[in-house]
């Protein structure tokens, strides 16, 4: 019963780490720190500039760094703004 | 027979014939005989002598006439140079001065435009003047900034900062990222952060976004007061760690460059890290080979922080505090730049004493004489003071200093005669988002 018991737990523990491990799989992507980040937006256009900032995903409640384009983030809203105003009308 | 004694002849005869019609008009116009002799407009010692009365009419305060004079030398460097001559640089940064008197901020834009072109004209010829064509309008641009009648004084500090970044990126494009010249320009950018994390605890400051009329961005994006702070924080401290790394086998500069890590966490009221940070510097600074007594010294005089610049050599500080307040919209900053000397009848200066305690807070202050006597004066020192930031004692030190004499002295803090309220009302008018 012990054994069977102790096999279970381990079959629990390879699985808990598999699905881990699974999340790692995502290529790894080096974003860059504020500092980079404010080097590079002091040579580019508004439009260009890049916005780094700590996010939840809905999935998550564990912040993770995301990176956007200013450009898309506007883009993006006034997108989001047209299909709230199509779907409320 | 033509030989070469006719040839000659003829040739004489010629100009006798070419010259007589000019003789006579010489007689007509005897104005113009003396052409050779009249002044030329555009000759290049004109544009040294228009320059020098220039820096005597700024001096004296006539911003209008030395801005002509300025405008005219400009013209004699472009006439005899070309519009990409770098002689252009003193001329401009004068200009864009005497504009910032007369508050015209717009056309003060247009120069600070026209600097920019010709310093970048001259990166590829000589990248040392570009460096010091950048760090005087970087210069000029936080002094714009700190200018309480200037209705956009944050741009000028975010265009500063701006400046001092592509000046690095310059710098690394050329001399690769471990020069040791960028130092001091990533301590530029470290101080920025300082005077913006100054602004954004202004009350009434929420965002550094900067929107038009029109429904286009101009620049930045909005973030709250705490998170910029945070940004500023961890900018500051991974530029630190930057130009510690740029000093690999130099202890002593090392050991510096720590004291001011060290510095930095205490700013941003990190006490226990801060702790750590000045002890790690004590111990580099000993292995250094320092005097153990003048170690002592240094670590048991007040100062303050931060350093406006980076330390070379472990500073001597007097024995009272020093303060020259820089800007009614920085309070608690020290003089940035020496750009604009201060106008004698607009200077104020205070002596008082306060009480440090080992987390480096202050409190305690007792004027002891002001001067001019003003409610409006007194209490904008006071304010300035409360403000400063000090190094703690080291442990073992005494918890507690008492009666620390602080002179402080304030410049150019015009708006305080007539009415002290206006300085926070045009400090805060383009903030609000």
């Amino acid at each position: 019963m012990t054994v069977l018991m102790k096999a279970a737990m381990l079959w629990l523990v390879v699985m808990t780490l598999g699905a881990c491990a699974s999340i790692s799989n995502e290529p790894l992507r080096q974003l860059p720190s504020d500092a980079e980040v404010e080097q590079y937006n002091a040579s580019v256009p508004p439009d260009e500039h890049i916005v780094c900032r700590m996010e939840r995903s809905v999935r998550s409640n564990i912040p993770r760094r995301v990176c956007r384009y200013v450009k898309d983030i506007a883009e993006t809203s006034a997108f989001h703004r047209e299909q709230l105003r199509r779907v409320l009308q | 027979m033509w030989t070469h004694r006719s040839y000659c002849l003829a040739g004489l005869l010629s100009c006798i014939l070419l010259s007589g019609p000019l003789s006579a008009q010489s007689a007509a116009f005897p104005d113009a005989a003396n052409a050779g002799t009249w002044p030329n407009a555009y000759a290049d010692i004109r544009a040294g002598q228009l320059l020098e009365s220039a820096t005597a009419l700024l001096e004296s305060a006539q911003a209008n006439a030395a801005q002509q004079a300025l405008l005219e030398a400009l013209q004699v460097i472009r006439v005899n140079h070309g519009l990409r001559d770098h002689r252009q640089i003193q001329p401009l940064a004068l200009l864009i001065e005497s504009l910032f008197q007369q508050g015209r901020w717009d056309s003060a834009d247009d120069q600070i435009a026209y600097f920019q072109w010709v310093n970048n004209a001259n990166q590829a010829l000589d990248f040392p003047a570009y460096l010091r064509g950048s760090q005087t309008l970087a210069d000029l641009l936080l002094e714009a900034s700190a200018d309480p009648a200037n209705p956009q004084a944050v741009r000028y500090l975010v265009a500063a900062r701006n400046l001092n970044w592509r000046t690095i990126t310059a710098i690394e494009q050329r001399l690769g990222r471990h020069d040791q010249i960028l130092a001091p320009w990533l301590y530029r950018v470290v101080l920025n952060h300082y005077q913006q994390s100054a602004l954004i605890r202004r009350r009434g400051l929420t965002s550094f976004s900067f929107h038009s009329d029109a429904d286009a961005l101009v620049n930045g994006f909005r973030l709250s007061n705490n998170e910029t702070l945070e940004m500023s924080f961890g900018i500051g401290e991974e530029l630190l760690e930057r130009i510690e790394a740029l000093f690999p086998g130099q202890s002593l500069q090392q050991a510096l460059v720590r004291l001011q890590q060290a510095d930095w966490q205490q700013i941003f009221g990190r006490r226990t890290e801060a702790r750590q940070l000045y002890e790690q510097a004590y111990a580099m600074l000993q292995q250094s080979g320092l005097d153990q007594q003048r170690l002592e010294a240094f670590f048991n005089q007040p100062a303050l922080i931060p350093a406006t610049q980076l330390l070379g050599e472990l500073p001597d500080y007097g024995p009272a505090l020093e303060f020259h307040a820089w800007s009614p919209l920085y309070p608690g900053l020290e003089q940035q730049t020496a750009l604009r000397g201060p106008n004698p009848a607009m200077h104020s200066q205070a002596e008082l004493t306060l009480d440090l305690h080992s987390d480096g807070s202050l409190d305690n202050l007792r004027f002891e004489n002001i001067e001019p006597e003003s409610a409006a004066v007194k209490e904008e020192m006071r304010r300035q003071a409360q403000l400063l930031t000090l190094r703690p004692p080291l442990p073992g030190a005494a918890q507690i200093r008492k009666d620390l004499r602080l002179r402080l002295s304030l410049s150019g803090f015009y708006h305080l005669q007539s009415s002290p309220l206006q300085l926070a009302d045009s400090a805060n008018q383009e903030e609000q988002p």
